[in-house]
């Protein structure tokens, strides 16, 4: 069985649940980036962070 | 109280001078790797660069001009620009002045220690980690301090939000530490000799684990936080999308650890390993066009300044070549692409999109922003950063094409099968003298890209002459520390706000999104005695065979050979019967190389008499009419090493490798019986002196007549 299992990949049932289980992560990842309320501005502050070195005295 | 009468400022300086010591090895590597690989072009349009002597023949040098590539010219730049752009996001000095110092002294001394073993022929025979075990555990420690100075930062920073940059060199950190200690798993013979821990399948899942992901983690990762840093910079404006990167990190990472197996397509791989590589190369051209897209969209709006300033200049040429270079991976990832490419040289054109069309332009673009920062000065001159911007992307063009067009050549012509199903060109060395003009070519194109650096280099050298005195005091600069900052936090933050700020938790999460992929390709390698059918007929190699193996590896055969028959009627007519996983189980390392700059030989054994042998190492031109191979005459001088031979089957045996206590003890015996034997042989037919029976010649014949004997070859 473990045989057969490693050897070749028949259970194409599987990569339908893969696909389903990354597609569904993607959709979260999208949704917490994009929709979620405030992330908007949280971004737009975090993005600002490359160009401050702190203030040279 | 006020947010900002509450907030404690803290005042603090960046240690540049580590940085300043980074840019200076970056160029001086830069050169040296460059030069190896204009060298190592030269010798394949001509065998006559490879001047006789051992030490500079191709198989020794292109080791070494990739290992300096990726690990000295690359490396050096990474570890300054990091340590540069990581205090500034941070707002903190580096963790410790000393435990830079020793990352940088350490990591030369380890560059300098791979360019004396490599061409002296001390090497592993596993692609991009060739060196040596006692090298392998310097470069973990080296790691581990720069991994310490790194993440020391953390805990002295003044900036609550870890930007994006900084989550690409976790990655890197983390992944290349894995990557490096699980391949480079060895048992050593003596101090300069280890065989690896993994065997044939096993062996070649667990380097191209790695070697991809080298490719991934070591020239990818790093320059895409760089990337997220230097662009905003240079532009002096945001990164186009900050959301968008967040997506392209973790599809990225998570995406990019499955994808080795598509170096293995076609080969005795298990069909599924190959399947999930090639679907997940292919899923990859959505991070990557992601990222590049967005590196490329921050510089809207400056488009201007990307004709006058060099800086600009190569960073938008650099993510060009970055979307051109991940467009035509994938694609070769496909399998029936991959069908035509692999073993080519289009492969070959296909890495060094990436390398001088990604890596190289990007390290020019970092140069050229940091050194005027770094020395308080103006570039010197900006028609020499044009003037090498143009020779390096001409070069580039000359380099690619020709190996596109060699690439192809070479796959056609070994595919074509005429009407009566015979080979249309049997002999190897057609393809070989066809593709011999566009390797004149390429070595141009390198010589530009090559002429483009020191350029460069001389460029940066005038500018760091004009640098002003104080140049060299450090600068104060003043922020808020991290506790007054976590103090006026006005609003409650979600999961990954405040992942984002907690880099420990990011640490572990980015490492199981690493590991996932790895452990789903990698365990079934572990589990592969289950799944290779064990065949009677494959036996250990005999002693002599063993030593003329160790020569193969030495002298780097397998930069040009491969040892990996594919199922496809062309290499059948070609070389024989297709490789099983079953015949390669006791081959420390394997050695099913990626390229045939000479053909196939993994059922060389009985094709040619021992004579043919003895005379193509010593003339290859000989027996082999417009042959590009190197000479080997230095085989015919040595002696074999018997001494550790015994101690070599010892360690192949803990390795699994089922000699007998009394083949042990009688291995010097036996080796020199099999060489005793041939030798009469080449006397006989070719009258050669019986003195040469104690060369190293006579062991590499050994092996040679050895291979795929087992399993469908002539005995």
């Amino acid at each position: 069985m473990k045989k057969e299992v490693l050897a070749n990949f028949p259970y194409t049932d599987l990569t339908v649940v893969a696909f389903v289980i990354f597609l569904g992560l993607f959709l979260s990842v999208i949704y917490w980036l994009f929709l979620r309320k405030g992330s908007a501005k949280f971004y737009e502050e975090a993005q600002l962070s490359s160009l401050s070195e702190g203030e040279k005295l | 109280m006020s947010n900002e009468a509450s907030l404690n400022l803290e005042s603090f300086s960046y240690n540049d001078a580590i940085v300043r010591k980074f840019v200076y090895a970056t160029m001086l590597w830069g050169v040296v790797a460059l030069l190896l690989g204009v060298t190592i072009a030269f010798q394949l349009a001509s065998w006559k660069v490879n001047l006789g002597i051992p030490w500079l023949t191709f198989g020794r040098l292109r080791p070494l001009h990739t290992n300096a590539a990726i690990f000295a010219f690359v490396g050096n730049l990474i570890f300054g620009a990091i340590y540069y752009s990581t205090q500034r996001l941070l707002k903190t000095r580096i963790f410790s002045d000393l435990l830079g110092n020793i990352h940088f002294w350490m990591w030369q001394l380890i560059i300098v220690s791979a360019a004396i073993s490599l061409p002296l022929g001390y090497t592993t025979g596993k692609e991009y980690a060739e060196l040596e075990w006692p090298i392998d555990i310097a470069i973990t420690v080296c790691w581990v301090i720069f991994a310490v100075n790194f993440f020391g930062m953390f805990h002295k920073r003044r900036e609550k939000h870890i930007y994006v940059a900084i989550w690409f060199y976790i990655a890197t950190i983390l992944t290349v530490a894995v990557l490096h200690i699980v391949n480079s798993l060895e048992l050593p013979v003596s101090l300069m000799k280890s065989y690896s821990l993994y065997a044939g399948v096993q062996d070649a899942l667990i380097q191209w684990w790695y070697g991809h992901n080298a490719v991934a983690f070591f020239l990818t990762t790093p320059f895409l936080g760089l990337m997220y840093y230097f662009v905003p910079k240079a532009v002096n404006r945001p990164v186009y999308s900050y959301r968008l990167s967040i997506i392209h990190f973790w599809s990225l990472v998570f995406m990019y650890i499955w994808a080795g197996p598509h170096h293995l397509l076609y080969s005795s791989l298990p069909e599924w390993v190959q399947t999930v590589g090639m679907v997940f190369s292919v899923a990859l051209w959505m991070p990557s066009w992601g990222g590049m897209i967005n590196g490329l969209l921050t510089m809207r709006g400056a488009w201007d300044r990307v004709r006058r300033e060099a800086v600009l200049k190569f960073m938008a040429i650099g993510l060009t070549f970055y979307g051109m270079s991940t467009f035509e991976g994938p694609l070769l990832a496909i399998k029936s692409v991959n069908n035509l490419a692999h073993f080519t040289d289009w492969v070959v054109g296909h890495v060094h999109s990436g390398t001088i069309g990604f890596n190289y332009m990007m390290v020019s673009a970092v140069l050229y922003f940091l050194v005027p920062k770094l020395w308080k000065t103006k570039l010197y001159s900006e028609g020499l950063a044009t003037f090498q911007f143009w020779t390096a992307t001409i070069g580039l063009v000359l380099y690619i094409t020709s190996m596109w067009t060699a690439g192809i050549t070479q796959s056609l012509m070994w595919r074509a099968i005429d009407g009566n199903g015979n080979l249309v060109y049997p002999n190897f060395i057609e393809t070989v003298i066809k593709i011999v003009p566009m390797y004149w070519v390429r070595a141009s194109g390198g010589t530009l890209v090559l002429t483009g650096f020191i350029v460069m280099v001389y460029n940066l050298l005038k500018t760091i002459q004009t640098a002003p005195k104080e140049a060299f005091v450090e600068d104060v600069y003043q922020a808020p520390s991290l506790a007054s900052l976590k103090s006026t936090e006005e609003h409650s933050e979600g999961f990954h706000r405040k992942l984002e700020g907690l880099p420990a938790i990011f640490a572990v999460l980015a490492l199981i999104a690493i590991l996932v992929g790895s452990m789903v390709e990698i365990l079934p390698s572990f589990l592969s005695d289950k799944f290779i059918a064990k065949n009677a007929l494959v036996k250990p190699y005999s002693p002599l065979e063993l030593t003329g193996r160790d020569l193969y590896i030495k002298e780097g055969c397998y930069t040009c050979h491969s040892q990996m028959i594919r199922p496809m009627a062309d290499e059948k007519l070609r070389y024989g019967n297709v490789s099983s996983s079953a015949e390669h189980i006791y081959d420390h390392p394997f050695q099913w190389g990626s390229r045939r700059i000479g053909p196939d030989l993994l059922r060389v054994g009985g094709k040619y008499s021992n004579m043919w042998h003895y005379r193509h190492m010593y003339n290859p031109r000989e027996v082999t009419k417009g042959s590009i191979m190197p000479v080997f005459t230095w085989l015919f001088k040595n002696k074999i090493d018997y001494n550790s031979l015994r101690k070599k089957m010892k360690v192949m045996k803990a390795l699994g490798v089922p000699y007998t206590d009394s083949e042990l003890e009688n291995s010097v015996s036996d080796a020199k019986a099999q060489a005793s034997k041939i030798m009469k042989d080449l006397n006989e037919t070719g009258n050669v002196s019986m003195k040469q029976e104690n060369k190293e010649i006579i062991a590499l014949i050994a092996y040679l007549q050895r291979l795929g004997t087992d399993m469908g070859g002539k005995k």
